[in-house]
């Protein structure tokens, strides 16, 4: 089964299977690339370090053989209570880790975790109050009173019931 | 299969923590492999005695597999864990099984690393993560291999294992606090090939990208169960991470996000306000029932929002800024039963000049409106049904503007006789379906046969209630040669052996004639056209944005989150 040697920012080389790289869209377009010679050269992600870099790997390894993702479509509902097990067993990490995975996801173009690693997220965010999210994302509240009030009412638009 | 019981109290003998110090006692050092390979050794003294059956009743039905798998025989250890009498107090009944699976992995693991002078609280959450895809996949062999290593490394191991339990058990945030941490050393099934360490380690542990199989799960007499916070993310870290991302990966995640936290998002922060007011997160919405508080349409429809569903909401005046001047990109519009004011109505018409399909039905209109809306020249389909205010005018100009129309359902508007003269003769050719029902006193033979002439493709025609009709209209409807519906329910005038006449259309395939036959005339009918689908449709779906009970989308297009 041929391999594809990925270096990551800080250096370390990982031999991965071609075919369970090629989740990544950026691996698969840089492979096309490399041809024949791909087998032994050593493709360097500069944007990804090796502790997420054997994430993402393990990650797609245990997916590859997922279908392939579907066209985007409008029509579907979104849906962030689909997250399976496994991938929730693997996004129990600090919120460092789950943005690193999410730029690494990006980065590499892998739909599927980019995906899933966003829903926890957006998930995260869910059912809090601004200053909830702002308590659990460390975001300070850059608005003037004037202004939260003005957006704040820019956002009322139904009566509550 | 004839081990396999023997097999379930083996594994659960090694994974039961109260057994755990037996299972040291007896098998000393070399305790793991050995016990796997012979399959049988004495049964344990369960707490509580487990069956196959019983494990089943449990709802552990993975154990009728051969290559008993890593789950199943977690799941033998949820059971048992659940049926523990004694550690009933300290362990967690229904911890999650993969959960398990990574403690003991990473107890498994830190053994394997002992020797490599770490200490075990560097195992971060990826070793655990790493440790239970392992498990998942690991051969026998490798497994084997793994616990060599760890066999080597038990004389410092255990020492502190038979130590820690209880406070492991008692400090569920053990695995915890070690995020943060590096884990540099820790053992992992991707292994870097060139760093020294990596070799190292290697060396010592030659796993790398184990094989698919399935894993043979090697006892080990160091199992815990305990409490961790279901996810270490929530906890605040004191960094903005968001910081860290582009707009287009915070817009990847807002997307997840129903409506109604993006508008509280708004509130958070500048940047959370700019991202979640982008359009692309606004291309559908369903507002149906709510109650529009004034301004709020002028503010939802500046959001870029394509289609939109304000089916029976209640819009306060104003909605728009009087001095506004701009247009939106809305496509698909369901205004249907809602109370807005005539000044609103055609102000929100006025911004609008995409639109493809509209619903109007039972709104108040008035020429001035009705001359907005003729300026979308993309028109497809507009419901107009029960709407007032229609006259032959603004139907005129409505039809000579509107080319691109393929449906229009303007029954029970309460048309003058003028109205349906200009409909039927400047409708569009290109219509396809229509709905002219409920014109009364107003819709005769001579219109039928205009509309005939004009838009000879029509492949819907509903005439329900027009009854003026005679049966003089029916060879005009003939002339239809691709119409596949048609209802002429309660035109009186028309008798039910015209009926029959309709037979020899070959396009035709349903016949909508409610409230016009018996039930034995019917029978009659029924007999002398077998392939008619009579009175199949009670309401009128044309133009309609919904139809029947489904609400989540208008003319097919998804609006609700």
């Amino acid at each position: 089964m041929p391999i594809i040697r990925l270096e990551s920012s800080d250096k370390e080389i990982f031999d991965i299977e071609q075919e369970i790289a090629k989740c990544s869209e950026t691996i698969r377009t840089a492979l096309e690339d490399l041809g024949d010679e791909s087998d032994n050269s050593v493709l360097p992600l500069h944007k990804v370090n090796s502790v997420i870099l054997k994430k993402v790997l393990h990650w797609a390894t245990y997916h590859k053989d997922d279908p392939q993702l579907t066209e985007e479509d409008e029509n579907k509902e979104k849906r962030t209570d689909d997250i399976s097990s496994w991938d929730a067993d693997f996004l129990k990490v600090d919120q460092g880790t789950l943005f690193e995975l999410i730029l690494a996801a990006n980065y590499l173009n892998i739909q599927g975790l980019l995906d899933v690693t966003c829903k926890t997220v957006a998930n995260m965010i869910k059912g809090k109050s601004p200053q909830e999210i702002r308590d659990t994302f460390t975001i300070s509240n850059d608005f003037s009173p004037q202004e939260e009030e003005k957006v704040r009412k820019e956002n009322e638009w139904c009566e509550e019931k | 299969m004839s081990g396999r019981k023997h097999r379930g109290s083996e594994n659960m003998e090694n994974l039961c923590p109260i057994t755990r110090k037996r299972s040291t006692n007896k098998c000393g050092p070399t305790p793991a492999v050995s016990a796997t390979k012979s399959g049988h050794y004495e049964l344990p003294s369960s707490p509580s005695a487990l069956t196959y059956e019983a494990l089943e009743e449990m709802g552990i039905g993975m154990l009728d597999s051969e290559e008993s798998s890593s789950s199943a025989l977690s799941a033998i250890a949820l059971a048992v864990s659940a049926t523990s009498d004694d550690n009933s107090n300290e362990t967690t009944p229904y911890v999650n099984v993969s959960r398990m699976l990574h403690h003991q992995q990473q107890r498994l693991n830190m053994s394997s690393t002992a020797d490599t002078t770490l200490d075990s609280s560097s195992n971060n959450t990826t070793v655990i993560e790493d440790a239970q895809q392992r498990l998942v996949r690991q051969s026998a062999e490798k497994l084997q291999a793994l616990t060599q290593v760890k066999r080597s490394a038990l004389g410092s191991e255990t020492g502190s294992n038979s130590n820690s339990p209880s406070k492991r058990l008692r400090n569920p945030l053990v695995a915890v606090t070690c995020n943060n941490q590096s884990d540099a050393a820790a053992p992992l099934n991707l292994q870097p090939s060139t760093s020294r360490q990596a070799q190292m380690r290697l060396a010592k542990k030659p796993v790398v990208v184990p094989p698919p199989q399935t894993a043979r799960l090697v006892p080990t007499d160091s199992f815990f169960v305990y409490r961790t916070p279901s996810m270490s993310a929530h906890i605040s870290s004191g960094i903005n991470y968001f910081e860290r991302l582009s707009d287009e990966i915070v817009l990847d995640i807002f997307k997840w996000l129903p409506k109604k936290t993006l508008l509280r998002l708004s509130t958070v922060c500048r940047r959370f306000n700019r991202c979640s007011r982008d359009e692309t997160l606004w291309t559908r919405l369903d507002l149906g029932l709510r109650t529009l508080r004034p301004g709020a349409l002028e503010q939802i429809l500046s959001r870029g929002v394509l289609v939109l569903r304000l089916a029976q909401v209640s819009i306060q005046d104003p909605a728009f800024t009087p001095s506004a001047n701009f247009k939106f990109r809305l496509q698909y519009l369901d205004l249907s039963m809602a109370s807005i004011s005539k000044g609103s109505l055609q102000m929100l018409f006025s911004h609008c000049r995409q639109l493809k399909k509209v619903s109007l039905e039972n709104n108040d209109l008035d020429d001035n409106i009705c001359a907005e809306i003729a300026q979308n020249k993309s028109l497809e389909a507009v419901n107009l049904t029960m709407a007032s205010g229609l006259t032959a005018s603004s139907v005129r100009l409505l039809m000579e503007s509107l080319t691109n129309l393929s449906s229009l359902n303007i029954s029970w508007t309460d048309l003058t006789a003028d109205a349906v003269t200009a409909l039927v003769t400047h409708i569009t050719p290109n219509v396809i379906r229509l709905n002219v029902a409920g014109c009364r006193r107003v819709l005769f033979d001579s219109h039928v046969v205009t509309l005939q002439k004009r838009c000879p493709q029509l492949l819907e025609l509903d005439l329900s209630d027009c009854n003026s009709l005679t049966p003089a209209v029916i060879p005009a409807i003939m002339k239809f040669k691709m119409l596949e519906y048609l209802s002429v329910s309660r035109c009186y005038l028309i008798p039910a052996s015209k009926f029959i006449e309709l037979k020899s259309m070959a396009s035709l395939t349903y016949l909508d004639i409610f409230g016009m036959l018996s039930d034995a005339a019917m029978e009659v009918l029924e007999k002398q056209m077998p392939e008619m689908g009579i009175n199949k449709f009670i309401h009128s779906s044309v133009s309609r944005p919904t139809v029947g009970t489904r609400r989540t989308s208008i003319w097919g297009l998804r609006t609700r989150d």
